[in-house]
């Protein structure tokens, strides 16, 4: 008797579904404890932070004025630092050649299978533009493993799978209610079930273009065996709707067409996004999976990766995205984004020796200014800001005296230059991509940042009062993204679908 | 007609229409018994032809040719260049050249020369502030993108990104001064534009700055601005025989033939550079002492002799 394959995988997923729970929660928890982020701090973290607020205390009672002039002397050195590297970044990203050649695209014959994974929850509304996306892929069906990965208490997201005729053309696994309900415990889940040589993570509001999967299986074929990971890059399809998605592109841009190719060329750690990034998946599976209680386990997974040995590229190739265009939704989102950066550098600050040992003083150095720069930019900011306007208004000798000579020079030269510069590195961002038009939007970068910091106190709260709670992003709310559901709901329907 | 020949034929025309109308300035001036030399007049007559000429975009009709040079002779910068002398023609010519060059880098998206010029214009009044006279020239270089097919947003856009770095050094110089408790008096209104000789703009120093720093940060960031250095280097081989003027023309030319029939928007840069570079140079020599008593005493005697001052009875 000859079972069809997707029945006998859905009886193999019932039988063994405990493991399957207990290997998607706890393998890499297991494996190496050190690198999960199930505790948020080690012994000797907690050890050291404790040491430090009592010295701070110490100090603070002792001798609160130099104490304070020692804290405002380290923020500026760090804020320095971290301007100079992303200048740094900034000057290696265009002294990159424009365009490198592509590695010649493979015959079908030799295309590897692809697992494409689409985590949803809660996304009823967004499964007819990814259907219609996944549908546009070029590339040949038969080496295509799409599972479609649906929480099993996320009723309203199944019915519409069923009514889509998703259940016919993905594989629909259904992921057992469990602790943490992370996106990566379920893509874990998936992992083990997927056979494709590759495997690839595509979000529910996700447009991958076309040809991306060929890019990468061609750039595979020609590298060698320690790149085992391809982040293409993203933008948003919706940039041009609001001064926040204008800015939220430009970010990108920054951070996607700049930032990582620079750390590419570098060879330094690259904290992955969160999408369209294309593995090996034995080596994934060597690695753990993913982290189920890091809530950027992207990122986590990018700098983990380094560790190993193994290296990231950056593919010629993007996916839009909907951009986050309403405020309360995008703070809860880059709450979300900045405290799965904290969790990622509070794991990979565990062991600091063996950090500089994994990834040498550069591969350190990015992490410190790099990944803990982003949030503790984000942190600082507004303090910085709020006591800078308070000297201003007041003009206090309280204030005058915490910024001695030369002190108050580096510091208004860090103000000033670092504002200024990161103005201007939001201003050429989008000529990359050919948007120039985007580039006025830039001179409302502070306001941006002002969300930003908001996000990251968030985050900060969250971090102690529920680490493992993943923020979820609301889509949908665009109307570019309703309409690409309305064209797409026709073009179904047009298919019979 | 081929491409290379309606721009030569358009370009020659241009070029005798301009001869002709500064041939008629200097001939007023002569009789008005002003003294104005005659070689930058020729110089600039020239430049300024070749620029029209270059001004069209390379995949040109006739009518859009036309069009376009209409343009180009109705810009204000050319007539205010115009009424100022032929000085201030080659430095408007110039400045065209820079515009043309900035329209083919937002054209051809090459985001990397794009930063290099915003850069370079940024830095540039730090060395002389005559530079600031880009700016407003930059501003009307926005009249002229969208009729060429930038979306006026677009032109918009990418000219916040050129003009953006000076904006931004400027608040912040400015608000750094203020908080220093220095004067904000000598900043309110930018200085005019120095005047030399005859009372022509220096276009020399206007040219400066821009050029030299666009050099060093071009040398910086990709080596094929190398090939900037070498043509720098017969620039001022040339200028030491055409004499500056002569010279900055030569370049203006050349640059202008090169952007109008062959060149991507790179080289082009690249040519600008040397010219900016030579005229640089120049511009430095010109503020030495030495220079500009030889300088005068150059015209001194070329006035003599064009128009030798009848002796007082």
């Amino acid at each position: 008797m000859r079972l069809p394959r997707r029945q006998f995988e859905r009886a193999l997923q019932a039988r063994f579904r405990d493991e399957l729970v207990d290997a998607s929660v706890s393998a890499l928890r297991r494996s190496a404890p050190q690198s999960s982020a199930h505790r948020l701090l080690s012994f000797p973290q907690a050890a050291a932070g404790a040491f430090l607020a009592l010295t701070v205390a110490a100090f603070f009672a002792a001798a609160p004025l130099a104490l304070l002039i020692a804290l405002n002397a380290g923020a500026t050195l760090y804020f320095i630092a971290a301007i100079g590297f992303r200048v740094y970044l900034t000057v290696i990203t265009l002294r990159l050649p424009p365009k490198v050649d592509a590695p010649p695209p493979l015959p079908d014959a030799r295309l590897p299978t692809v697992t494409i994974l689409l985590p949803v929850h809660d996304e009823a509304d967004s499964l007819a533009s990814l259907r219609t996306a996944i549908d546009a892929i070029d590339y040949p069906r038969e080496r295509l493993d799409i599972k479609m990965l649906i929480e099993q208490d996320d009723a309203g997201t199944l019915a519409e799978a069923k009514r889509l005729g998703l259940d016919e053309a993905f594989d629909l696994i259904l992921i057992p209610r469990s602790a943490p309900q992370t996106k990566p415990k379920a893509c874990n889940h998936a992992l083990q079930l997927a056979r494709g040589e590759l495997i690839v993570i595509y979000d529910a509001e996700d447009a991958p273009a076309p040809d991306q999967l060929r890019k990468a299986a061609a750039a595979f074929a020609v590298a060698d065996e320690t790149l085992i990971c391809m982040q293409a890059q993203l933008n948003y399809y919706n940039a041009d709707e609001s001064w926040l998605t204008r800015l939220f592109a430009l970010e990108y841009a920054l951070w996607f067409d700049s930032f990582l190719p620079a750390l590419e060329a570098l060879r330094m750690p690259i904290p992955l996004g969160g999408t369209s990034n294309i593995f090996r998946t034995e080596a994934l599976k060597k690695l753990g999976g993913w982290d189920p209680y890091n809530v950027t386990e992207d990122a986590d997974l990018g700098l983990r990766l380094a560790r190993e040995g193994f290296r990231t590229a950056i593919l010629d190739s993007t996916t839009l995205e909907e951009a986050n265009c309403q405020t309360g939704n995008w703070v809860r989102q880059r709450s979300r984004w900045l405290k799965g950066y904290m969790q990622t550098w509070l794991v990979h600050m565990r062991d600091p020796a063996g950090l500089v040992r994994a990834t040498g003083w550069r591969g350190f150095a990015a992490m410190q200014l790099f990944v803990a720069g982003n949030v503790f930019s984000a942190l600082i900011n507004p303090v910085l800001w709020a006591v800078f306007a308070f000297w201003l208004a007041t003009r206090s000798a309280s204030i005058a005296s915490v910024f001695p000579e030369p002190l108050l020079s580096l510091n208004l030269a860090a103000f000033v230059l670092g504002n200024c510069f990161f103005i201007y590195l939001a201003v050429i961002a989008p000529l990359k991509r050919g948007w120039p038009e985007l580039a006025p939007n830039a001179l409302l970068a502070p306001a941006y940042w002002a969300l930003t910091s908001i996000a990251a106190y968030r985050a900060l709260w969250q971090l102690f009062t529920r680490p493992f709670f993943w923020e979820k992003t609301d889509h949908m709310l665009s109307p570019a993204a309703q309409l690409r559901r309305e064209e797409a709901l026709e073009r179904l329907k047009a298919k019979g679908a | 007609m081929s491409r290379f020949w309606l721009h030569a034929a358009t370009g020659a025309a241009a070029a005798l229409a301009a001869f002709a109308a500064f041939g008629l300035v200097s001939a007023l001036t002569f009789s008005h018994g002003d003294v104005a030399p005659l070689a930058p007049a020729l110089a600039a007559a020239f430049a300024l032809g070749f620029l029209v000429s270059a001004m069209a975009p390379r995949e040109l009709r006739l009518w859009r040719a036309v069009a376009m040079r209409g343009l180009a002779a109705l810009n204000p910068a050319l007539v205010a260049a115009a009424l100022l002398g032929p000085g201030a023609v080659l430095a408007a010519a110039a400045s065209l050249i820079v515009w043309r060059g900035v329209f083919a880098l937002a054209t051809d998206n090459d985001y990397r020369a794009t930063i290099l010029l915003a850069l370079a214009l940024a830095a540039a009044p730090l060395l002389s502030v005559s530079a600031l006279a880009l700016y407003p020239a930059l501003l009307i270089l926005a009249l002229l993108l969208s009729p060429w097919g930038l979306a006026p947003r677009r032109a918009a856009g990418f000219l916040a990104v050129l003009i953006t770095p000076l904006a931004l050094i400027s608040t912040g110089g400015l608000f750094l001064l203020w908080l220093a408790g220095g004067s904000l008096d000598g900043w309110a209104l930018a200085p005019p534009v120095p005047r030399a000789h005859h009372g022509t703009p220096s276009f020399l120093a206007l040219l400066a700055a821009p050029g030299l720093l666009l050099a060093a940060v071009g040398l910086a960031a990709n080596l094929r601005f190398w090939k900037a250095a070498l043509i720098f280097f017969a620039s001022i081989a040339g200028m030491i025989v055409l004499t500056g003027p002569g010279a900055i023309a030569l370049t203006a030319v050349v640059a202008a033939g090169h952007i109008a029939w062959a060149a991507p928007a790179r080289s082009a840069l690249l040519l600008l550079t040397a010219g900016f570079l030579a005229s640089g140079a120049l511009a430095l020599a010109e503020l030495s002492p030495a220079f500009r008593a030889a300088a005068a005493g150059l015209f001194e005697q070329a006035a003599a002799r064009i128009a030798p001052v009848p002796a007082s009875p």
